[in-house]
């Protein structure tokens, strides 16, 4: 991972962050990301972050769920190996439901959870990126790249005039 | 913070015409009427033969799907599918009041007095089942066959005959009606009083309401729709009938809700509000489609007689001279499910109206093409198709409801002002990006 110095304001109270987060954004000032312990209401819009399009990868992915099944079902009942099952036709399609209906679920549900670990860079053995080792518990971190800002020392008095307990810098 | 809506000049009037154009239809039905079926229904006369295993029908009597296919019967179907149709979609309300305050919901709290409103239209449903009560031997199979004719139908008049069918029903109706106006007059004491009394006495109702409720639609379907065909088992179809009013039900909540704000009313329902009851109309038609496909993928696997002979007469597709119903069949999925689910998948679907109107009224015509597929092929046999006498009777029914429901709403606030959840509702949001 490259090395990036951070500018770090780190808060007590996700409402106060919230204040300050809607000062930067003002005056603004890109903010890396923000770290918190949970996640905080009303956060995005102050982040400048765009709906996902997770929803729209899910229903490509049930697609292509739902096509597989259709497909391997007809081609084994109604092609390679036609079977007779209590006196039914072999292609018909009340029997198809309910398999139709997990395969679109399982890929769809499988698809989006590995769309959102590949989008997230998480891997096996990722090491985590901790602005804070408290971050996760009941701090509430704004981290700044230093290399895209100019005004180091407006951000600073942001931060301080919004209730930060600490302004530290950090290389990860 | 008090608005009250008032309902007056051209909106009584488009109300009092559906009521007037719709019996004017009837009418005009009823004259024009061709007793179109009759020369089929008497070939099945002439036609002695019945083939073994056949569901074909007994040819020297009535009953088993074939039936004199009179005007007046049709009349009554179409009286009970108008009197399902709208107890269904307050029974919906009822239980969305219910449900909500049993869960401690609190950001309907803002809506409610619109579902409250659809209740009141309970008394009236209750009125218009009551009146059939005097023509059940024309309805049901069960009613008119003489003892000894039919074993199977004689083996279940331990529970299906006329007086235990009155007798139950009415208790079902009596509780429903209780629940509903003891619910509306606590929901009308609070906004008096305030204060956490009325709110308390409200969930033990609506629990109370709930285990009935659970108990007696069921048998209420099972009374009203599926001893039509008294042939037939299924142990699902209460189920069945309550996903379709769920649908219905949260439509009409939505439509109202759309007239009002268009009409400058309630300013403070957002748009997450509509949000939400659009997710229950999305969620409730994927539901009925779980419903349906259950129902039927277990009848078409076992393939007993018994349970097949209602699909059978629904969707025969070898023999078009049969009953006709097999298009009605498979365009019921189509927009009772497939139109809501690729129509109101996403989530800005829910909230554009001029995306949801036109699909909540496919759904709400879904519906009672859903109860038309129920009632007639065992009410009145052949497929008499949608023509006057069908649109009269729904659009009087309609303008009655809309009466109904409207007069209801002006006789209250629009706002529940001293409800406890009221503040988490005006804030109500489902996020926003």
């Amino acid at each position: 991972m490259s090395n990036k110095q951070f500018l770090l304001g780190k808060f007590w109270d996700p409402d106060k962050l919230l204040e300050a987060l809607g000062q930067l954004q003002k005056d603004e000032v890109p903010v890396y990301d923000v770290y918190s312990p949970f996640p905080i209401h009303g956060i995005e819009p102050l982040l400048n972050i765009k709906r996902t399009r997770l929803t729209v990868a899910s229903f490509i992915y049930g697609a292509m769920g739902l096509m597989t099944a259709l497909l391997l079902m007809g081609l084994v009942f109604g092609v390679i190996w036609p079977m007779n099952i209590g006196g039914k036709p072999s292609l018909a399609w009340p029997d198809f439901v309910p398999i139709s209906f997990e395969l679109t679920v399982l890929f769809a549900a499988h698809g989006m959870v590995l769309t959102f670990l590949v989008v997230g860079q998480y891997w096996p053995g990722k090491k985590a990126v901790l602005m804070d080792d408290r971050q996760t518990d009941d701090v509430f971190v704004v981290a700044i790249d230093k290399t895209r800002i100019t005004d180091e020392q407006a951000i600073r008095s942001v931060f301080e005039a919004n209730g930060a307990y600490e302004i530290t810098e950090k290389e990860v | 913070m008090s608005e009250r809506f008032e309902f007056t000049g051209r909106y009584r009037n488009i109300v009092f015409g559906l009521i007037g154009v719709g019996i004017v239809l009837l009418l005009a039905g009823i004259f024009f009427s061709d007793q179109s079926g009759t020369a089929a229904h008497d070939a099945e006369h002439a036609a002695v033969v019945i083939e073994q295993g056949d569901v074909h029908p007994v040819a020297d009597t009535h009953g088993h799907g074939h039936e004199a296919p009179t005007t007046g019967k049709r009349i009554l179907a179409n009286v009970l599918i108008g009197a399902l149709y709208f107890m269904t979609i307050t029974m919906g309300a009822l239980f969305f009041l219910a449900i909500h305050r049993v869960g401690n919901a609190g950001w309907q709290t803002a809506i409610r007095r619109v579902p409250e409103a659809i209740t009141s239209y309970l008394p009236v449903a209750v009125v218009s089942f009551a009146a059939l009560f005097f023509f059940l031997d024309h309805l049901f199979e069960w009613a008119h066959l003489e003892p000894g004719v039919d074993a199977l139908i004689d083996e279940k008049r331990a529970y299906l005959n006329e007086g235990g069918f009155i007798i139950r029903n009415l208790i079902f109706f009596g509780g429903w009606f209780g629940a509903a106006w003891y619910l509306r007059k606590l929901s009308l004491a609070q906004d008096q009083e305030g204060g956490l009394f009325h709110f308390k006495r409200a969930e033990v109702i609506s629990a109370v309401f709930i285990i009935f409720f659970a108990i007696s639609y069921s048998l209420f379907a099972i009374d009203w729709v599926k001893s039509l065909e008294p042939h037939w088992f299924s142990t699902i179809f209460g189920i069945y009938i309550f996903a379709g009013s769920m649908v219905s039900a949260m439509v009409t909540i939505y439509l109202i809700l759309v007239f009002l704000k268009k009409q400058g009313y309630m300013s403070y329902v957002n748009d997450a509000h509509f949000h939400d009851i659009g997710k229950y109309v999305f969620g409730f038609s994927v539901f009925w489609a779980y419903i349906w496909v259950a129902q039927y993928l277990l009848i078409w696997y076992s393939n007993i007689p018994e349970e097949g002979i209602y699909y059978v007469k629904r969707y025969r597709v070898e023999d078009h001279a049969y009953l006709g119903y097999s298009f009605f069949f498979y365009f019921n999925v189509l927009v009772n499910f497939f139109v809501p689910f690729l129509a109101l998948m996403t989530r800005n679907a829910k909230r554009t109206f001029s995306v949801f109107i036109p699909v909540g009224v496919i759904l709400l015509y879904g519906h009672w093409h859903d109860l038309f597929l129920m009632v007639m092929p065992g009410a009145v046999g052949y497929n008499p198709g949608i023509s006057l006498i069908e649109v009269g009777t729904f659009m009087t029914f309609l303008g009655l409801f809309l009466f109904v429901v409207f007069t209801a709403l002006t006789r209250a606030n629009l706002v529940p002002q001293k409800h406890p959840y009221l503040e988490e509702s005006l804030h109500h949001t489902t996020g926003e990006v």
